[in-house]
């Protein structure tokens, strides 16, 4: 086995976390440090123990999913002797990955220029959503606008509607996955020069790939997308379709007139298919309202699974609109065994996403859930920096280092 | 020094076409790993007849998409169902470090290019499969479209108005994140192969990269049965603070996550009256007074542009963004300023202007990256300079139909 790599994890609520757990699936060591006064903001609003003593700051689903298999540190980096600490850390890991905005990590004196003095060999991603520089560097971005800067939320939406933010802000996990291949080519880089490196990586620039094809209708024919809702500029029928049951929609999409003549043979072909139009494409897409109608009187005596699977055998592209219980029961997910099961102290056993990719020869594993705030101090200070107990005690009296957030935090 | 070299050294054979295994094997290509993109003879692979076109014209050599993915490649024309086209791939595969596919699970092996194949050619190979639902399991032939991705990875069902069907994201997006775990797949098993020398093969499901990239509602619903519904403009039911709002040339995204940026929200759109209120300062309880909230911006933003509104609302530190067309996001300042987009050749002949790498090395020049190949412009080049093949037998395999 490879060296595991030593990773400082100085981020919050997704994009950053999500970089550093991808690495942590693999089997880096990632320290994740938060500050006495400002817990993780996805750990929820209330930085309070409860009267029957529960931590709600320990039961957030969404910290305790892109956290796991770290240690986690809580450590005052406004305090002198905190940042001492912290470059002490970063003098001994390979990469540093920080997602604060750029003014922030200034103050703290958290900057490659002065930590590679400690660290010749770090690799440091910073990720700020729009750059270190330019003129609106400083300006604050989260997934949800993100994506709208880089032209995916005016796509989005109903084709008679208004645009539409994304149902999972695509702009922070992707940031995410960006930041993780920027670490792994920054180890590689480090690798080959002998000494370390900055990355400087703008969310809204990593998602620009995403919207390539609407952004190059532009550069090369001057035009803009316009939305579509659920259908498709040329195919049709294509479109979200109700089913039997509360809110249950199966999603078809015909993408040829062969795939037509198969569709039409899962309905048995009803007198209204029989319409010479409907032969081609452009007849199709002309008549779509009207397919539409005829298709959703019939689905919705349908049961979803049952028709997504009637329509794929029939080589029709369909698949159930999921919620996130639907992914709980999905039958192909469940085979693959995707969905994990990870217990943590304070919420029990709990169902998480599982590895992505799945790699043949070297199974990722759930070593840890998520840290509760300032887990593993000890580990981390003590055994891996060499504290003594007793400076750890005045270190705790201070408020330098804690197991228990000190502020009601600025969070939600 | 930049980043351009940092993978360099690095062999990958890439066996992909249309879109996510030309991202994955583009990323690492822009890195500096060297790429050598197998596509069919004469016509290539599906990619090239992706929109948009240029002259919004379709045709060989007309694709701008392919243009933009497939930067930094050689192209060898192989035809795989030839046995002397299959020694040839083998033959590079040998003396690679990764191959990358995205056919059809099973395609391989029936072109005897299975796993087994493979590894036997090279015992340290990484190999690396990017499947609509993964090599395995009850769906992995069924066929996937962008709307059945997005609707099987979860993305779907929490998007719209609740009297309205679900609706889907825009774009192909998922096809691109599958093809960035690849890339992150892939240097992962080279690192662990570098020190190990094991081979290793990578599994990537385009729908399981889409629910790991979700914002976990199956876990919130293990931790409290909720289903999160369809809230339409806003971005959950809770959270009328994150929104989407008309304005004077169109809409702007508000995602004022903090008590403080409610209020200066409310400062900015001369509501102060509102900002003293306790409930607009309570997130738990702001979804009570939704229409309120909305109510109070609609007509302050309806007399304002939104790149106006946009400044204002960040010089008082509120996270809120335009919502900005194709055109608006190429000619935004920002980006023009950092060189986010980049001018790059055309296999046709004429320059795209295509986005620039994800990440740079900071104060770095840009990437500089080579342009889309033609359809075997490098097939005498590498199978000479790399298997040794001379003029003629490059000749009778050509004659034979097997190369181009």
């Amino acid at each position: 086995m490879t060296q595991p790599l030593r990773v400082v994890d100085l981020t919050n609520g997704w994009a950053g976390p999500l970089a550093t757990c991808l690495l942590a699936d693999f089997g880096a060591e990632v320290i994740k440090v938060e500050s006495p006064s400002h817990m993780d903001w996805w750990r929820g609003a209330a930085p309070e123990v409860t009267e029957d003593g529960g931590r709600p700051y320990e039961q957030s689903p969404t910290f305790n999913t892109v956290n796991r298999n770290k240690y986690g540190i809580a450590l005052e980096l406004t305090h002198p002797r905190g940042r001492e600490l912290f470059r002490d850390l970063v003098g001994i890991s390979d990469v540093l990955v920080a997602n604060y905005p750029p003014r922030s990590l200034r103050k703290l004196g958290i900057e490659f220029d002065t930590l590679k003095a400690v660290n010749p060999h770090l690799v440091m991603v910073t990720l700020p959503a729009f750059g270190n520089s330019g003129p609106e560097s400083e300006y604050l971005g989260f997934g949800t606008t993100t994506e709208a800067m880089a032209g995916i939320t005016g796509v989005s939406g109903y084709e008679d509607g208004p645009p539409q933010m994304l149902s999972n802000a695509i702009g922070d996990p992707v940031s995410a996955l960006n930041a993780c291949f920027a670490a792994l080519v920054g180890t590689f880089e480090q690798e080959r020069r002998g000494a370390g490196v900055s990355i400087d990586l703008s969310h809204v620039e990593g998602l620009l790939p995403f919207n390539a094809a609407a952004l190059l209708e532009y550069t090369i024919n001057g035009r803009s997308q316009q939305r579509l809702g659920n259908r498709h500029p040329t195919l049709a029928p294509h479109g979200c379709y109700p089913c039997q049951g509360e809110d249950e929609w199966l999603a078809i999409a015909v993408t040829s007139d062969e795939d037509w003549r198969n569709f039409c043979r899962v309905l048995e072909n009803p007198a209204w298919t029989q319409n010479a139009q409907f032969d081609t494409a452009q007849g199709r897409k002309a008549a779509e309202d009207e397919l539409d109608q005829y298709i959703s009187a019939w689905t919705q005596e349908q049961e979803a699974t049952a028709l997504m699977e009637r329509l794929q055998a029939a080589g029709v592209a369909a698949g159930v609109v999921l919620s996130g219980a639907g992914v709980l029961s999905d039958p192909h997910l469940a085979a693959r065994e995707f969905i994990l099961t990870i217990e943590k102290e304070e919420t029990g056993p709990h169902f998480y996403p599982g590895f992505v990719p799945q790699f043949s020869d070297m199974p990722s594993v759930v070593r840890r859930p998520a840290p509760s705030f300032g887990k593993h101090n000890e580990r981390i200070f003590g055994s891996l920096l060499g504290l003594s107990k007793a400076e750890m005690q005045r270190l705790s009296d201070e408020g330098i280092i804690s197991t228990e957030p000190l502020f009601p935090s600025l969070t939600r | 020094m930049s980043l351009e070299q940092a993978l360099s050294g690095i062999r990958v054979v890439d066996l992909t076409h249309y879109i996510a295994g030309p991202y994955c094997t583009k990323l690492l290509g822009d890195y500096g790993a060297e790429i050598i993109k197998i596509e069919p003879p004469t016509r290539g692979e599906g990619g090239r007849t992706l929109p948009p076109f240029f002259d919004a014209q379709p045709g060989q050599e007309q694709s701008g998409l392919f243009c933009f993915l497939n930067t930094s490649k050689q192209s060898v024309a192989i035809d795989l169902t030839r046995q002397p086209g299959r020694e040839a791939v083998l033959g590079l595969i040998e003396r690679a470090d990764v191959v990358v596919e995205n056919f059809r699970p099973g395609t391989l092996e029936r072109l005897g290019l299975g796993q087994e194949v493979l590894r036997a050619a090279n015992p340290r190979l990484v190999s690396v499969a990017i499947s609509n639902f993964g090599a395995s399991g009850p769906y992995r032939d069924y066929r996937m479209t962008d709307s059945v991705a997005f609707a099987l990875g979860s993305w779907t069902y929490p998007m719209g108005e609740l009297d309205r069907p679900p609706v889907q994201p825009g774009g192909a997006f998922g096809q691109y994140v599958a093809g960035l775990y690849a890339a992150i797949g892939t240097l992962q098993a080279v690192r662990n192969r570098n020190a190990t020398q094991a081979a290793q093969h990578v599994d990537v499901s385009i729908q399981e990269a889409l629910i790991a990239t979700s914002l976990y509602d199956f876990v919130a619903f293990s931790y409290s049965g909720f289903v999160r519904q369809r809230s339409g403009k806003q971005f959950h039911a809770a959270f009328p603070n994150l929104v989407t709002l008309p304005c004077a040339d169109g809409y702007v995204g508000v995602h004022a996550g903090l008590p403080h940026q409610i209020v200066a929200l409310l400062e900015l759109v001369e509501r102060s009256d509102l900002a003293n209120d306790p409930r607009f300062r309570n997130i738990s309880t702001l979804a009570l007074c939704a229409e309120e909230l909305h109510a109070a911006l609609i007509p302050w933003m309806r007399d304002r542009k939104k790149w106006d509104i946009y400044h204002a609302a960040q010089a008082r530190g509120i996270p809120l963004s335009p919502i900005p067309s194709a055109q608006e996001v190429v000619e935004w300042v920002q980006l023009k300023e950092r060189q986010a987009f980049i001018e790059v050749e055309c296999p046709g002949g004429g320059t795209v202007s295509i986005p620039g790498p994800p990440s740079r090395e900071s104060g770095a020049p840009i990437l500089r990256l080579r342009r889309a190949p033609r359809v075997g412009e490098h097939t005498a080049c590498v199978l000479g300079g790399r298997l040794g093949y001379s003029n003629t037998d490059l000749q009778s395999l050509r004659a034979a139909g097997a190369i181009n």
